[in-house]
């Protein structure tokens, strides 16, 4: 098991795990604010809400970071639009942070398992 | 569709965003925006419902323009340079290279006080030898456009005047003055003496006899008063007389009234007619041949007082084609080069020779430039001295050369860190040429301390037949030849270390005990800049050895006659109170008698010219019953006119025959006294009782004495006669008179005699013999010491230099050598090992330092007295103190190595 740093898990714990999301469904292929913001709710089953606000928020901090890369897209017929996509380092921390995450949750699942008596 | 944008800008509006950055943020939110309005609408909701839950978007939107705010803060700024340019940064990054030099400099304190004081050695004595060459030969002279002024000198190879030049006839000089094309101004100079006689100090000064041109060739006009008229030239004018700055101040108080007014001069009155400008001393002895006896410093003018016609009486006058004794100085006019005067002349020598061929043929007229006049006899010497200089300054250079690199070795960690932090191959480059300019300056700053104490000792030491060299100072040109040199050693001992420094294995200089290919590289830059500094010190020492022997050779050199013991004084009759010959020969025959019933006075003489006193009389003879030769170009004999008592004074052996008797007087025949190489002129006969016709007049010889050396320690020796002084003669002669003990000690009663005899003459000029032969001999040795020091000084450095690489090389091989004791090698073996590392490049720097010396001694054969360019004895012993320095030098480091502990060695590391 992964020592997990104690200081980066409590910053996560607080964030609820938001950039996990946002980077993780940025893995499969670039999308757009709205679009992320749609996901979210529709897999989660409407538990997990974020507004514009919040979601720029994390975006823009995303993008600081070098986690991930926004860009402007033209389609046809269409106004432009701004996509993110994963960088090379937002893959490395969303790898980091799904594993953090996996031992967090298989720690309260050791946890919380019935007693055998 | 509701306007999202302006919501969204109200919403921004703290945050005071870059104009494009807040149009995109912007931009996307308003899509956003309307796409959620769109959804909501297409999903049922009514606008209304629609706007207000679209605008719930928005809410805590002050969070994102609070974190959109700190975002922009924290975005790299520009860094804002003052007028940034390519200048100013190169400026910067060079003070940050001196910065951290200074830093690193100041790390290794031992490393940097032994280059500092190398550099500053070498540094110093270039400095202090160009300060004299500077003053020497550089500095233009005193004379407005001193380019323009010449000396005219005759020539003529048939006569066996060596390499000496005679002065113009006094008749070619009177021709120039009535007419020529190319000069604005000539005068003709004659040296002299003056006895001032005013007041209680009867003084002598020097002085010189000058026509009325004199000071406007020159373009010299008085402080106070006026030049000479044309009319006060001849004999027979009103006496007049010009008188220099110091004389002035010194003797007469700075009276403001003293032109007008009449002194005292050889015995007649003068009146002062002007005042020089002060530091006018022009001419000065040491600038003109030994022949003119020109005093150290002029101090008073007078006419010439030449006589226009030749009329019978002997004096000399400008009509005579014959009489050859006048320094001659023009100042060419505006507009004609040196090479059209020189044409004039040409043509005129060859006029005249045409015309008067018993006098002239064969002659031609040489100009030369007065300031290479002036330089002349120091120009070559000096020229030597600043080679040797130059030498000793890149030994040094090498030497520091091979102390950074072996610091480079030392320094490879940290540049290695540096170069894996980023730094680049140029930029370490830049860096250790930072450090080296650094080490340049402060050598170059301590070198002029060196150079001020070089200097002192130099101007001491000078014998003032250096003319101008005590004006040498560090003015501002020494001062930017220093910066100069310490420019060009910083390039010449930095370029080298710092290219190898910086290049470096980087993964092999981060591990520990890493050695590689490069060591061994950079041993062999060691072991050929150990070479090159080998072959520059033999070279060095060679000529300054061979110097030394000349010097030694020419002081065993015999004189011909007695040197210690004899006291000399100069007495001059004035020809107001003595005139005609019978009064002079009388007067000193009375003086030489006093002198010689003084205790302590075993014999007293007097002479015209005292041999290597300086003076010159030649004149030409011809030897009864020889073959006829071509007039014109008959053989010249050195005159002198001696008193009987003189040749048993000087100590001169008599070959053949007697000198002359108390009865060798006027109304007796004439007889005369030659030299031995006069003597070989008459073949197999015995030249006693033959007849030689000198000055016009048959004499019989009467004895032949030994040579004596004249002109200079180092000629050799001309045809010398002498004539008996009662028969002829002179006002103005040299008494010498030998004594017992200390001649100096006799001083105060030979002037007493004079004083006795006539109060108004001084005794000028007391010195002894010793001094003369000395003073004659002070030229050679001045130069031969400065050379001897530089040679001890650049072998001092090359040992340093051998010692330092060695011990070097034998600390990094440590563990090696400490491996071979181990597996059994004997402390005698690795004794051999280091001797034979240190003195393979010694041995190569000698087979090319003997090349070079031999080159290099060529050069400097004209210096030379005895001793041949390629003598072996002195290659031979030189290369041995070379070999026997460099083996002592190697000889400590390879016993500490021979003493290394193999357990230690193999330790540490």
């Amino acid at each position: 098991m992964s020592t997990i740093n104690s200081q980066k898990f409590d910053r996560e714990l607080k964030k609820g795990g938001a950039e996990l999301l946002v980077l993780s469904l940025l893995e499969a292929r670039p999308r757009h604010g709205y679009e992320v913001r749609k996901l979210i709710e529709a897999r989660s089953d409407g538990v997990l809400k974020f507004n514009a606000a919040s979601l720029y928020l994390l975006l823009y901090r995303l993008e600081k970071r070098g986690w991930i890369e926004g860009r402007w897209v033209e389609k046809a017929g269409q106004r432009r639009r701004r996509f993110y996509k994963l960088t090379k380092d937002g893959k490395k921390a969303l790898a980091a942070q799904r594993s953090i995450w996996e031992s967090f949750v298989a720690a309260i699942n050791r946890v919380t398992r019935p007693e055998n008596a | 569709m509701p306007d999202w944008k302006h919501e969204i800008r109200r919403r921004l509006a703290g945050v005071k965003l870059e104009p494009a950055r807040e149009a995109a943020i912007i931009e996307e939110l308003v899509q956003y925006l309307e796409d959620c309005y769109a959804e909501l609408l297409s999903s049922g909701a009514t606008e209304a419902e629609a706007h207000q839950r679209t605008l719930a978007e928005l809410r805590g939107s002050e969070f994102l323009a609070r974190e959109l705010r700190r975002m922009e803060r924290q975005a790299p700024q520009e860094p804002i340079v003052l007028g940034t340019n390519r200048r100013t940064k190169m400026i910067a990054d060079l003070w940050q290279d001196l910065r951290f030099g200074a830093r690193m400099l100041r790390k290794t304190p031992g490393f940097t006080a032994v280059a500092v004081l190398t550099l500053a050695l070498g540094i110093g004595a270039c400095t202090a030898i160009f300060s004299l060459i500077n003053a020497a030969l550089l500095r233009a002279l005193p004379f407005p456009d001193s380019d323009r002024l010449v000396v005219l000198w005759a020539d003529n190879p048939a006569l066996s005047l060596g390499s000496l030049s005679s002065p113009p006839a006094n008749a070619d000089i009177a021709a120039w003055r009535h007419h020529n094309e190319s000069f604005a101004h000539l005068t003709a100079i004659s040296p002299r003496t003056a006895d001032l006689a005013d007041g209680e100090n009867p003084e002598r000064v020097g002085a010189a006899g000058v026509t009325a041109g004199f000071f406007e060739t020159l373009g010299v006009t008085p402080l106070v008063g006026r030049t000479l008229a044309p009319d006060e030239e001849a004999p027979g004018a009103p006496p007049v007389v010009l008188i220099s700055h110091g004389l002035w101040q010194r003797r007469f108080g700075g009276d403001a009234a003293l032109v007008g007014k009449s002194i005292s001069v050889n015995g007649d009155k003068r009146m002062v007619i002007g005042i020089l400008p002060p530091e006018f001393d022009f001419p000065r002895g040491a600038e003109w041949p030994a022949f003119y006896p020109f005093p150290g410093r002029t101090e008073v003018w007078l006419p010439l007082g030449f006589r226009a016609r030749d009329d019978g009486t002997g004096w000399s006058n400008w009509e005579s084609r014959v009489e050859r004794g006048l320094v001659v100085v023009a100042r060419l006019k505006r507009d004609i080069s040196l090479r059209q005067a020189q044409a004039e002349m040409d043509a005129f020598a060859v006029r005249e020779a045409n015309v008067h061929p018993d006098s002239h043929k064969g002659w031609s007229i040489k100009l030369v430039p007065l300031s290479k006049q002036v330089a002349g006899r120091s120009q070559k010497a000096l020229l030597i001295l600043f080679a040797a200089v130059g030498l000793l300054l890149l030994i040094a250079c090498v030497n520091v050369a091979n102390l950074l690199l072996a610091r480079g070795v030392a320094r490879q960690q940290e540049l290695a860190v540096r170069a894996a932090l980023g730094a680049n191959r140029i930029r370490l480059l830049r860096q250790m040429g930072a450090e080296c300019l650094l080490l340049a300056s402060l050598g170059s700053g301590l070198g002029l301390l060196v150079a001020e104490a070089c200097l002192k000792i130099f101007l001491a030491l000078n014998p003032l037949t250096y003319s101008r060299l005590d004006e040498a100072a560090l003015d501002l040109t020494a001062l930017g030849f220093a910066a100069f040199i310490a420019l060009l050693a910083s390039v010449l001992f930095g370029f080298v270390p710092a290219l190898q420094t910086s290049r470096f294995d980087l993964r092999g200089s981060l591990q520990e005990g890493s050695r590689g290919a490069e060591g061994a590289v950079r041993d062999r830059i060691r072991g050929w800049l150990v070479a090159a500094e080998v072959a520059l010190a033999l070279v060095l020492l060679t000529v300054a050895g061979l110097m030394v022997r000349s010097f030694w050779r020419v002081q065993a050199a015999p004189t011909g006659f007695r040197s210690d013991s004899v006291l000399a004084f100069d007495v001059q009759l004035p020809d107001a109170r003595y005139p005609g010959e019978a009064p002079a020969a009388a007067f000193f025959q009375q003086l030489i008698t006093r002198l010689e019933s003084l205790p302590g006075v075993l014999g007293a003489g007097a002479i015209s010219y005292l041999p290597l006193g300086g003076g010159e009389n030649m004149g030409s003879f011809v030897i009864d019953g020889a073959p006829p030769v071509i007039p014109g170009s008959e053989p010249a004999a050195e005159r002198r006119w001696a008193t009987p008592g003189y040749f048993a004074t000087m100590g001169i052996p008599i070959k053949r025959g007697r000198v002359f008797q108390l009865t060798d007087t006027d109304d007796h025949p004439q007889v005369v006294v030659i030299n031995e190489t006069l003597a070989r002129f008459f073949g197999e006969r015995d030249p006693v009782g033959q007849r030689i016709k000198v000055g016009g007049a048959w004499r019989t010889v009467v004895g032949v004495v030994s040579d004596v050396k004249s002109g200079s320690l180092e000629e050799e020796i001309r045809p010398q006669l002498y004539l008996p002084h009662a028969q002829w003669a002179w006002g103005e002669m040299t008494v010498v008179a030998q004594t017992e003990g200390d001649p100096l000690a006799q001083a105060s009663a030979a002037r007493n005699e004079l004083k006795a005899l006539d109060p108004l003459l001084p005794a000028a000029k007391i010195r002894t013999l010793k001094q003369v032969v000395s003073n004659a001999a002070s030229v050679r040795r001045f130069n031969t010491a400065l050379l001897a020091f530089f040679a001890v000084a650049a072998l001092l450095l090359t040992m340093l230099g051998i010692y330092g690489v060695v011990a070097f090389l034998m600390g990094r091989r440590r563990r090696e050598i400490g491996i071979r004791m181990a597996l059994g090698a004997q402390s005698r073996d690795v004794l051999r090992l280091v001797l034979r590392q240190g003195m393979k490049p010694v041995v190569v720097g000698c087979i090319a330092g003997l090349a070079g010396s031999l080159a290099a001694t060529r050069l400097v054969a004209s210096q030379l007295y005895g001793v041949s360019p390629t003598d072996s004895l002195t290659l031979g012993g030189v290369m041995a103190l070379l070999l026997a320095t460099a083996l002592l030098a190697c000889w400590f480091p390879a016993r500490r190595a021979a003493r290394v502990d193999p357990m230690e060695a193999l330790k540490t590391e």
